[in-house]
């Protein structure tokens, strides 16, 4: 190895000074490897994790990528969608039906790091992350970046299955469900149906009637968990489903742990 | 002169990054030292135990951010051992890439800052212009160049790209050729040399008594190294050997502990080319990861500074119950009154500096 | 005709034509208190008042060569240390000029410049010295604040002193006295009692070890410094610069070239570039502001302005202390016709100071008690074994030159 050999005099100044003179030619008569920077800028490679935006018309608003950001710097803001929005989105006729307000994703740049979770996790593609690295801003107000801003239209929209990333689904307890149908108005790929369920069940109001209960197509269920939040009764909770293997109308019981 | 206590940090440039070490002085010879550590404290553990599991591979990017694949790789090691999920063949190609990869890019972090320590800014501007070259690579498949938040556990986030290969092929040979151009510069140099040979001295038994690891410990010539000892990944499928230096019969000068991490760099430029070599296709990610986990696991890595190690205690629900990190840095620079004594004040960056300092894993 | 008789030709001017009519008009005035206004006047028209006129003319017209000077040193150093490193620079000057423009006027100004912005990076300084000026003077609250303002006083104003010292050539000097290089160096030395003084003054012990770490090299290396010109001064027989450098140029040997200093006292050579690099505190000698370990030494509590000038009194040392390397051993102004003596002179210099700067990014910086072994077991045999030589050049070897018959190369 060339370091073992023995230091001489000419190791003091002369063999280093060899060196830099070397690379002071070359950068003098060549390029220097610093770039100038306002004036020059580098390009990220594609996969680059830099600003976020939304194709909105792919959103459904589950609120996935809130639920996953480490940092909670997103959140999802109630949005009045125009008509035509409306009609491009994807699940544009479901959102007219929900009763609640259409969702999509605002984020505080203050707070974000960058992970890309939101992206990773999102059902349908709609979380994307830009090229655009310069968000500096003079006060801490210009970088919570409102619902609206951070939409993009593409010309043409890339059609992709909808994936459970989170590894889970609900499962339902049928003894306390009420019936309430409250999951069905709020699940955002329209994956419940509400169906036959305990006959002649005796409430706490003491009156007997049928409730119907709800059923998940897990094939199109992303894992959201939004049923089991709004859910009065506290009759669902995950449990982790491989959504690839098993399909079609499940309850509780027949699941096997994956 | 009188003896008295001089206070260096949390702001000195010594320090790289936020510690006090009080060093009782006698004129210019070091008599005591006293380190302080917990300025950056951010209780990452803690912080853990709030998140769910794969959200923390976001904090363990944040340990150290010299070497922060290694530190995510330790954690998706010890969760994967909690959940029991199997690494495919290919995830675990890429994840030893990326390590070795992220091992050059934090040796070159750690000599390009060792140099402004000794009065050479040229040095460090050489070595931060490569580490450069191996950011670039890393943020191909990763999308950032800092924090990568590539490995997921389970397996990583996403295959390599294309042209990935021939790319870090060319890099790796312009890397060997400019290592071979700064020996002239730096371990050949007799102004380098003074400074470094016969400072900071200890034996390689001390070294183990006081938990000393990595580069560190095989700078004393004690062939000890967590990739073969207590292997992970494929680092037992691939042939490769520890790189060890000593400046004397079982003990370490700054000179040593220099050198063997060039030696690793050079070591490690040969581990991708040999994963390159006989990498298989296949997923890159676990078909089914669970994130509910119960149960205890504990791993430990090699890192670049040291030996990392996780302990994790899963309660059932979607969060660590526990978790503990141990740091390579906490124990070495804990140590540092039994390598500085004697020394001159001059010494002191030029101790510090070779034992690479980081403070962000050392306080977590 | 010399800068100072040009200094004196303008003092005379400025005296009779200028100061003498405004002090006597004044005595006229107000006849109560006529006398010491009468006085200055009286005094002006005398030969000592005239001198005292003409030096300061020379010092101040000797400070704005020096400053002006003082940018393009420093400018050389960022952009050779920019190359040596990969780097490019200073670039970019004017485009922070315009967006200043545009912060303060809301809009860009009407001046555009070129799209490339390069060669112009020179601005920099200008800008760092309107940074510099701008900034707050801290005071340290425990400081000793008499001797923390008079530390940078000493060792500016002996720095810039220097620049007077110095000839450019044999017609473009300020000062000629005989014993000009024992003066350079008298003026050399006083700068360790402005260090210390301010290191003291600080109250910082970070501060006080770099003042103590710069008196013990500077003493150190005075000794081995004063030994190797000494052999210098045994040839020309003089310390006057001029003649100096008349001895050089007459004294030949192969082809009839001039036999520089460098020549026949390359130890003495050697040993010189050593300690004045030593002298001036340039990298590997840097470690009274050891920036690593002692967070820049003495200067840690000065800002502003002061830490400014502590930077360009620096520069202006290691300046002065090329300057002294050329008149000594390689030839002062001499050179080939065509070009003026002080042309030569100035090249000379800079090529040195370009070997400065290239030392300084390549070598990195030497411990204190290492410095202090090179200085004293090195060093100083080595200047005395260079005046034996010399001492056998100028007085033994004329007796034998007849009998051993050397060939004539010295």
């Amino acid at each position: 190895m060339s370091s073992d050999r023995d230091i001489g005099i000419m190791d003091i100044i002369v063999n280093p000074m060899k060196v830099t003179l070397k690379q002071f030619f070359k950068s003098t008569f060549g390029k220097p490897t610093t770039v100038m920077y306002p004036l020059e800028k580098r390009d990220p490679p594609p996969t680059y994790r830099g600003m976020n935006a939304v194709i909105w018309d792919l959103c459904i608003g589950c609120g996935i990528c809130g639920e996953v950001c480490p940092n909670k710097c997103l959140k999802m803001k109630p949005t009045e969608l125009s008509d035509e929005e409306q009609d491009r989105a994807w699940y544009g006729s479901h959102v007219a039906k929900r009763k609640n307000k259409a969702e999509r994703p605002a984020i505080n740049f203050g707070h974000c790091m960058f992970c890309g979770f939101c992206e990773d996790y999102c059902p349908t593609g709609a979380m994307t992350m830009t090229d655009f690295y310069e968000l500096a801003d003079t006060t801490r107000e210009g970088l919570i970046y409102p619902a609206r801003s951070m939409k993009v239209d593409l010309p043409e929209l890339p059609q992709l299955p909808l994936t459970n990333y989170m590894m889970e689904s609900p499962i339902l307890n049928s003894e306390t469900c009420i019936g309430c149908s409250k999951c069905v108005d709020n699940c955002p790929t329209n994956c419940i149906i509400m169906d036959e369920g305990v006959i002649n069940k005796e409430l706490k109001n003491g009156t007997v009637r049928n409730v119907e209960n709800p059923y998940f197509d897990y094939t199109i269920c992303i894992g959201c968990s939004t049923c089991v939040k709004v859910c009065p009764a506290d009759c669902l909770h995950m449990e982790p489903i491989s959504n690839s293997s098993s399909s079609g109308l499940t309850e509780e019981g027949e699941v096997t742990e994956a | 002169m009188a003896e008295m206590w001089i206070s260096m940090g949390p702001q000195h440039p010594m320090t790289h990054g936020l510690w006090t070490l009080k060093v009782k002085v006698d004129g210019e010879t070091i008599v005591d030292a006293d380190p302080e550590l917990g300025y950056l404290h951010r209780s990452v553990e803690k912080m853990g135990e709030r998140r769910k599991y794969f959200m923390n591979t976001t904090l363990t990017d944040r340990l150290c951010y010299a070497s922060s694949t290694t530190w995510t790789h330790c954690y998706a090691l010890s969760v994967e051992e909690l959940m029991g999920v199997e690494v495919p063949q290919r995830a675990q190609y890429i994840r030893t890439i990326m390590l070795e990869l992220q091992r050059l890019a934090s040796h070159l972090m750690w000599a390009g800052a060792y140099m402004p320590d000794l009065g050479h800014i040229t040095g460090a501007l050489y070595f931060w212009r490569d580490r450069e070259l191996f950011l670039n690579l890393l943020e191909l498949p990763s999308g950032s160049r800092l924090l990568y938040n590539y490995i997921r556990i389970g397996g990583v986030k996403r295959d390599l790209p294309d042209g990935f290969e021939e790319k870090t092929e060319r890099i790796l040979k312009l890397f060997e050729q400019r290592l071979d151009e700064y020996a002239d510069l730096f371990e050949n140099s007799k102004i380098f040399r003074m400074r470094t040979e016969d400072v900071g001295n200890f034996t390689a038994s001390q070294a183990m008594n006081l938990g000393i690891t990595g580069p560190n410990l095989r700078g004393c010539g004690t062939k000890h190294d967590l990739r073969k000892h207590d292997t992970y990944e494929i680092y037992e499928e691939i042939d490769w050997e520890i790189q060890t230096r000593e400046a004397g019969p079982g003990y370490s000068d700054c000179f040593s502990r220099y050198m063997v991490r060039i030696d690793e760099m050079r070591e490690s430029v040969h581990i991708i080319r040999e994963c390159f070599k006989n990498m298989p296709s296949g997923p890159t990610m676990a078909s089914k990861v669970p994130i509910r986990a119960s149960g205890e696991a504990f791993r430990r890595t090699e890192d670049s500074r040291g030996e990392a190690l996780m302990y994790l205690v899963g309660d059932g629900s979607d969060r660590p119950y526990r978790w503990k990190i141990k740091s390579p840095m906490f124990t070495t620079i804990s140590a540092c009154p039994h390598y500085l004594k004697g020394y001159k004040v001059a010494d002191i960056p030029s101790i510090m500096g070779s034992i690479d300092i980081c403070i962000g894993e050392t306080d977590k | 005709m010399s800068l100072f008789s040009f200094c004196r030709w303008m003092a005379e001017w400025t005296a009779n034509y200028m100061l003498i009519p405004v002090f006597n008009f004044q005595r006229n005035l107000f006849p109560p208190f006529s006398h010491p206004a009468g006085t200055i006047a009286d005094w002006l028209g005398t030969d000592g008042g005239l001198d005292t006129l003409a030096w300061t003319f020379a010092v101040n017209i000797a400070f704005a060569i020096g400053m002006t000077n003082l940018i393009l040193v420093i400018h050389l150093e960022r952009k050779i240390a920019a190359r040596i490193q990969d780097r490019r620079g200073p670039m970019l000057s004017f485009r922070s000029f315009r967006e200043l423009g545009e912060d303060l006027a809301g809009e860009a100004p009407s001046w555009r410049f070129k799209d490339n912005y390069s060669g112009i990076g020179i601005l920099q300084n200008m800008a760092d010295g309107i940074k510099a000026i701008t900034k707050e003077l801290i005071v340290p609250s425990k400081a000793d604040k008499f001797l923390f303002t008079m530390g940078p006083i000493i060792f500016i104003s002996s720095s810039v002193f220097l620049l007077v010292l110095f000839p450019l050539s044999d017609r473009f000097a300020a000062s000629s006295a005989p014993a000009g290089l024992m003066v350079i160096m008298a003026a050399f030395s006083i700068a360790p009692i402005g260090v210390l003084t301010s290191g003291w003054a600080s109250n910082n012990k970070y501060s006080m070890i770099g003042g103590m770490r710069s008196a013990a090299q500077l003493m150190s290396y005075e000794i081995p410094l004063l030994l190797s010109m000494a052999g210098v001064f045994l040839l020309a027989g003089s310390f006057d610069p001029v003649t100096i450098v008349e001895q050089q140029q007459e004294s030949t040997w192969l082809f009839g070239l001039p036999m520089w200093n460098f020549i026949p006292q390359f130890l003495g050579f050697i040993v010189f570039m050593i300690c004045i690099l030593a002298e001036v505190e340039r990298v590997p000698f840097d470690l009274p502001e050891a920036e690593a370990e002692l967070v820049e030494g003495w200067t840690t509590e000065y800002s502003g302005i002061r830490y400014m000038l502590f930077l360009a009194a620096e520069y202006i040392r290691g300046f002065a202390g090329a300057a002294v390397c050329t008149i000594l051993f390689l030839g002062g102004w001499a050179g080939p016709w065509p070009i003026p003596p002080e042309i030569w002179f100035l090249s000379k210099v800079y090529l040195i100071l370009i070997f400065w700067i290239f030392i300084r990014w390549t070598v990195p910086r030497i411990r204190t008690d290492q410095i202090l072994e090179l200085g004293w077991k090195k060093l100083l045999p080595l200047s005395l074994i260079n005046i034996l030589i010399v001492i056998f050049m100028v007085e033994i070897y004329p007796y034998f030159s007849d009998v051993v018959n050397l060939p004539e190369v010295f």
